[in-house]
């Protein structure tokens, strides 16, 4: 416990992918090189895909087909940028139950905006100004009002729902298919690859650059890690943590309009829940700990791109859904558990 | 010491004093979501109280039931309670104790599992007050059916199979390049009910026998582009698609898949349940493959369940035994006269 939560704070003063390996340096060669960069964490998740996408394309090669890839990354998109943001939070140590009701409003919010305006840019603006609304309601609840993470933001789960459910009367809300804005979103593509597939590389980047080269991002790490050192070295926890609860707020508002552009009308409830699930599923099988400090960007997309390949792949073949669903879970208790026993923990009493 | 206790007090108070603010606001709404908090006592001034317990009360269909059911109340001199009780059928038991417990004149019921029917009807049975069940029938413990608003759920589906096997005729496609993309909520049985009731209607009617594409889904309309998308990908060798499915959401889904993936319009034969969201191409007038839905309007239902229950407890009206509402298959010609809403 102790050692674990010194190798903690010691991200602090290191970047965290040269943290992972956690072995002395030793002259490398190339490939040795290589796995350092990719890190034992994110080896086992890789070793995973590949085995998984030889044993669909061994039986069913259509599962190669460059539409079919295609469509892997846009229904990835959606769960998949709530997984990056949820990281950053599970990374402080908390959590954000509220991402897919947030979605859901903000979708309605796009929808209702861009029918009254007629403005595409507008109905985008203020479905992001919504989602950091209510991410800064989080925050302010968490910090101020002294709420675990996981209550308040488990109250404003049912709370921003019912708001969404309240703007749009239950019913969804007006037809984005034929403006061009929202179309480019939900389904178009540029030099042949879809727009959202973009959007996700594009937040992926971003999140990952900001953590590992930014004093930010090696703050997030020392206040999951060991919030009272991070107090005592002078960070302010405050900000970090309403600031984090603004940006996932912010991204669930991009997830919400894109909702919208892909169905092509606003949504409050279908499409939305369970986003917050899937997104938590998504971190913790790449590698995040719940307990903070520990987790990478690099983890969360291989495992998005994980749960996306298998979802599809076993609906190329024809997988029963039911089926599915215990594949799935199967499958991140695997994960998990091999992560945890890499780690050495004794086995005893509840994990940490 | 002594000050900061005042303040806790205080404080305490201001919290008391909202949580009343904020309760009385709720009952005042009209609906309750989860609760039935009504205060008043049943029937004081001859107005007859009707409890409408829903599962899944949040989407569209069960919004407008209760719209319709609140509108004939309003004229027949009674009010509608909504409780929305999801997909749970240990919370609807719960409600309806409360909802006897508090007096209700009447009682509708959208129960969230049929297997719970000998409960419900028992449990009114004993309280003497009169329940209908709509959209999904239930039955006793020795299988005597409950008073019945509703539509009859394989003949909905059959009327899909039938409107999709005349546009079917009108084209020259066969068995060889055609297939049937068949979208379900597999664990639900009414869903899989509509889904085989239009399949085994549209091969009677044609006489061909198309291969079906089974989609499994949580009947939201990611989840059916998603998994279309990739059933696609199973069947290169297919140029044109039939599709179907529980609701308007898996159809027009899997609608936007295949025209995502390349397929005309012209493609795609997709017939809608619903018509709530396939109105909104037509009411845009963008060509899609959605080209047809049948309309169910939840709002006629909500209105005769309301109506049957009044005539009882006021004229002590028997409750008739089944009351089916009208159906209609709608295209883009015809949704706005047949009173389709579209937001």
């Amino acid at each position: 416990m102790t050692a674990s939560k010194e190798t903690r704070v010691s991200a602090t003063t290191q970047p965290p992918a040269l943290r992972a390996p956690e072995s002395p340096p030793r002259p490398k060669s190339p490939a040795r090189s290589l796995f350092a960069r990719i890190g034992v964490q994110n080896l086992s998740l890789v070793i995973a895909l590949i085995l998984l996408i030889a044993v669909i394309g061994w039986q069913d090669p259509n599962f190669f087909r460059y539409q079919n890839l295609l469509s892997i990354g846009t229904s990835i998109t959606v769960f998949g940028i709530l997984a990056i943001v949820q990281t950053l939070v599970i990374l402080l140590g908390a959590l954000d139950i509220s991402v897919g009701s947030v979605a859901g409003l903000t979708s309605v919010v796009s929808a209702m905006v861009f029918t009254s305006t007629a403005s595409s840019w507008m109905g985008i603006g203020a479905a992001l100004a919504a989602g950091l609304a209510c991410g800064l309601v989080n925050g302010l609840i968490i910090v101020y009002g002294r709420v675990n993470a996981v209550i308040a933001t488990l109250a404003t789960l049912a709370a921003f729902k019912g708001l969404a459910q309240i703007l749009s009367g239950g019913r969804s809300q007006g037809y984005t298919g034929n403006d061009p804005v929202f179309t480019a979103l939900g389904r178009g593509t540029f030099l042949g690859i879809p727009v959202l597939i973009y959007l996700f590389v594009f937040i992926a980047v971003a999140a990952a650059l900001v953590l590992k080269y930014t004093d930010i991002g090696r703050n997030i790490y020392a206040i999951g890690g060991n919030p009272t050192a991070a107090r005592l070295s002078g960070i302010n926890l405050n900000r970090y943590i309403v600031g984090v609860y603004v940006l996932v707020g912010t991204v669930a508002g991009l997830a919400g309009v894109l909702l919208t552009a892909r169905t092509g009308s606003g949504q409050p409830v279908s499409g939305s829940e369970g986003l917050e699930l899937e997104s938590i599923t998504a971190a913790a099988l790449g590698g995040a700990a719940l307990t903070g400090g520990k987790g990478t960007i690099t983890g969360t997309v291989l495992a998005v791109i994980l749960l996306g390949v298998l979802s599809n792949g076993l609906t190329v073949l024809g997988v029963n859904p039911f089926w599915q669903n215990v594949a799935k879970g199967a499958l991140l208790v695997i994960a998990v558990v091999i992560q945890q026993r890499r780690s050495g923990q004794r086995a005893v009493g509840l994990p940490a | 010491m002594q000050s900061q206790h005042t303040r806790r007090r205080g404080a305490k108070a201001l919290g008391a004093i909202g949580i009343l603010g904020l309760a009385a606001a709720l009952t005042a709404c009209g609906t309750v979501d989860g609760g039935a908090a009504s205060g008043d006592d049943a029937g004081d001034d001859g107005t007859i109280r009707i409890a409408y317990i829903q599962k899944q009360g949040d989407q569209q269909y069960f919004i407008d039931e209760i719209d319709g059911a609140s509108e004939a109340a309003a004229e027949l001199g009674a009010e509608v309670t909504a409780i929305n009780v999801g997909d749970d059928a240990n919370e609807t038991i719960s409600q309806l104790d409360t909802i006897i417990s508090q007096g209700y004149d009447a009682i509708a019921i959208v129960v969230p599992d049929q297997k719970i029917g000998p409960q419900v009807i028992e449990a009114a049975k004993k309280a003497g007050i009169p329940l209908v069940a709509t959209d999904d029938a239930i039955e006793d413990a020795d299988g005597n059916a409950a008073p019945f608003v509703g539509f009859d759920g394989r003949s909905m589906g059959e009327q899909v199979g039938t409107e999709a096997a005349r546009l079917f005729a009108e084209t020259d496609w066969t068995a060889e390049n055609t297939k049937i993309i068949r979208v379900s909520k597999e664990d639900l049985q009414t869903c899989e009910d509509r889904n085989d009731g239009a399949y085994d209607t549209f091969t009677e009617a044609t006489g061909v026998e198309l291969e079906v594409v089974r989609v499994g889904t949580d009947a939201t309309n990611i989840e059916a582009q998603d998994k279309t998308a990739a059933a696609i990908t199973a069947n290169p060798d297919v140029t044109n698609w039939v599709v179907w499915g529980c609701n308007d959401e898996s159809e027009t889904g899997a609608v936007t898949a295949l025209q995502n993936a390349g397929f005309s319009p012209d493609n795609i034969i997709g017939v809608g349940l619903g018509a709530y969201l396939t109105c909104k191409d037509w009411a845009a007038g963008v060509e899609s493959g959605n080209k047809a839905a049948l309309f169910i309007s939840g709002v006629d239902v909500g209105k005769a369940a309301v109506e049957v229950l009044v005539d009882q407890v006021k004229n002590g009206v028997e409750l008739p035994a089944n009351t089916i509402a009208d159906t209609t298959i709608v295209g883009p010609d015809t949704w706005e006269d047949a009173g389709v809403v579209c937001t």
